[in-house]
């Protein structure tokens, strides 16, 4: 992607506490303008911390944060205009209604208070305008830190972990949100560990491993990868003999005594060893394809362990 | 569309939204009127031991009442303030949120600590105020004592109430500072209780010498000369004193030492 087009651009960041901690390492990353980007990593991967880099919140020891083209770091100012942000637990004024805690952001901002009115009617809080934040439920308080982060109308919108903690219909309303707001033409850069939730409305996604991008481009090219080897289970009668077939040639997992799976480079591989196995004298029960799905991917993407 | 009023008014008027619904402006005004109640009643109770006769009595009440303020109240309430003030802002962990508007992190600190000044401000103005009624109240009470007889003395009360705040801003910005970067309040009220107590024994100890360096001292040194007329090693600049232009002096140092470290800091 040329850097040009992106509206976020992040090259060679680099970001630790103190000098031994490396928490970000080489970090690059591009956000194309009007995609919702999902954000993906297990946690303690290093996604906050980027997050809060990216918003100048942090001060990196290296590289560049560039939002339209306008270094951060030295430019914060013109950088963060077009930025909404929530980060993690929204910041909100317990004591004060929700309607005051977006008062607080007009007057910062200099906006006009009939903005109030508008965004909360996209977050769908216009009935519990009035009511304290410190009474309104987990995904209540979410909605409006989102709807803090909207005042300013920006054309990026960054959120950490929006739906963390949230219960299923918390999670529908948020993400439901999200799309209206895409539709709209906003730029949404979203994190998240859970890939489901990230599948589901992403258009873009990257993942974050230890400080560093594993992966970057469009769902369907994270699902290519996927496509790359396959996974079959086997029932047989004596999945002993089927390793003596395979011969060290594939790789395979016994299960059980009747279950082997097998992990192959290609489709192509398939019936040969079928046959091999029926020409041993193996009686064959089934052959189940496995689902590498992308969950599976994400983990083998951002665990620790050899997959 | 965005409004054309200044960027620090609107700094300045958000920081006033937060404060509704918190205790800090019955502290203010509990604080001022707490003060002058306790002069109104010693003056009530035992008032001819302490009032001479034939003279302004409202003199000696005002100037009676500006020791009191600056020997008792202003240390431990500026703590109190600076604390309650910027706790909310803790509690709500505004720092990831603000620091990421485009605006300067000068505007967020520097409003707030106008709103901690402008507090100490407004309990010095309920007390002027107060005490001013409570002579006069005094007055229909106690009538041979003669509140009424003669004008109560505002120019001259308002100019050593002026003299204490003054001497009360190197404790303020001391603790605005404090209180910024210390989440948990306890550090900041720990620190100002111990300052008040060295400052009390300085004061025992008449350790004039010690004290000027010392903000914590400067109401109580401010406060006994200015109020009883008893030395407290002041030294005349103008029409001001050494020790409330060190006590600016420390509000402008910390104010700064505060904003650089919060300037630089990483918000996690």
């Amino acid at each position: 992607m040329n850097p040009s087009t992106s509206v976020i651009t992040v090259r060679g960041l680099h970001f630790g506490y103190n000098k031994n901690q490396k928490i970000l390492k080489q970090l690059n990353l591009e956000v194309p303008p009007s995609s919702i980007y999902g954000f993906l990593g297990a946690n303690g991967a290093g996604k906050s911390t980027t997050i809060r880099t990216i918003l100048g919140l942090l001060k990196p020891q290296l590289g560049q944060v560039q939002i339209f083209g306008e270094e951060v770091r030295f430019n914060r100012l013109s950088a963060l205009k077009n930025v909404g942000a929530l980060i993690e637990a929204p910041s909100l004024y317990r004591h004060l209604s929700g309607y005051d805690n977006l008062r607080i952001t007009c007057q910062y901002l200099g906006l006009p208070k009939s903005r109030i009115g508008e965004v909360l009617e996209m977050v769908n809080l216009q009935h519990a305008a009035t009511k304290r934040a410190k009474q309104y439920s987990t995904g209540m308080k979410q909605r409006l830190g989102l709807a803090v982060a909207l005042l300013s109308d920006p054309e990026i919108l960054i959120l950490d972990e929006p739906v963390n903690g949230l219960d299923p219909t918390g999670i529908i309303e948020i993400r439901n949100i999200i799309k209206g707001l895409h539709q709209r033409g906003k730029t949404i850069f979203l994190s998240s560990h859970i890939l489901s939730e990230i599948e589901k409305i992403a258009t873009r996604v990257g993942i974050i491993k230890e400080g560093t991008m594993v992966f970057q481009g469009t769902v369907n090219e994270l699902q290519q990868l996927k496509s790359s080897s396959l996974n079959v289970k086997v029932l047989v009668n004596d999945s002993q003999k089927v390793e003596n077939v395979l011969n060290g040639s594939h790789k395979y997992q016994i299960l059980d005594k009747n279950q082997i799976e097998l992990t192959l480079e290609d489709q192509e591989q398939l019936p040969i060893i079928i046959r091999n196995m029926v020409n041993k004298g193996i009686d064959l029960y089934e052959v189940i394809p496995q689902r590498n799905d992308l969950e599976k991917l994400f983990i083998n993407l951002t665990s620790n362990e050899p997959s | 569309m965005k409004t054309a009023a200044p960027i620090f008014i609107r700094s300045l008027t958000a920081d006033a939204i937060k404060l509704k619904r918190t205790p800090i402006l019955w502290i203010a005004l509990l604080g001022g009127l707490f003060v002058t109640g306790l002069v109104f009643l010693i003056h009530y109770f035992s008032v001819n031991e302490i009032l001479k006769p034939d003279t302004n009595p409202w003199i000696f009440y005002c100037n009676f009442g500006m020791t009191f303020v600056s020997l008792l109240l202003v240390v431990p309430f500026v703590v109190l303030v600076s604390s309650s003030v910027m706790f909310p802002e803790h509690r709500a962990e505004s720092a990831k949120y603000l620091y990421s508007l485009p605006l300067r992190k000068s505007q967020f600190y520097f409003s707030k600590l106008v709103m901690v000044l402008g507090i100490i401000a407004l309990t010095y103005l309920i007390f002027f105020t107060g005490h001013l009624l409570s002579g006069w109240l005094l007055g229909f009470l106690r009538p041979q004592y003669g509140f009424h007889e003669y004008a109560p003395q505002t120019g001259h009360f308002a100019k050593i109430l002026f003299h204490s705040y003054l001497s009360v801003l190197g404790v303020a910005g001391l603790h605005y500072w404090l209180s910024v970067r210390w989440k948990n309040f306890i550090i900041p009220i720990g620190i100002g209780l111990c300052g008040y107590i060295i400052s009390v024994i300085l004061s025992m100890v008449q350790r004039w010498d010690m004290a000027v360096y010392f903000p914590y001292a400067y109401p109580g040194m401010v406060g006994n000369e200015l109020g009883m007329g008893d030395s407290a090693g002041l030294i005349p600049i103008g029409w001001f004193n050494n020790v409330e232009l060190f006590s600016v002096g420390f509000c402008v140092l910390f104010a700064m030492i505060g904003f650089i470290e919060e300037s630089n800091r990483n918000v996690k």
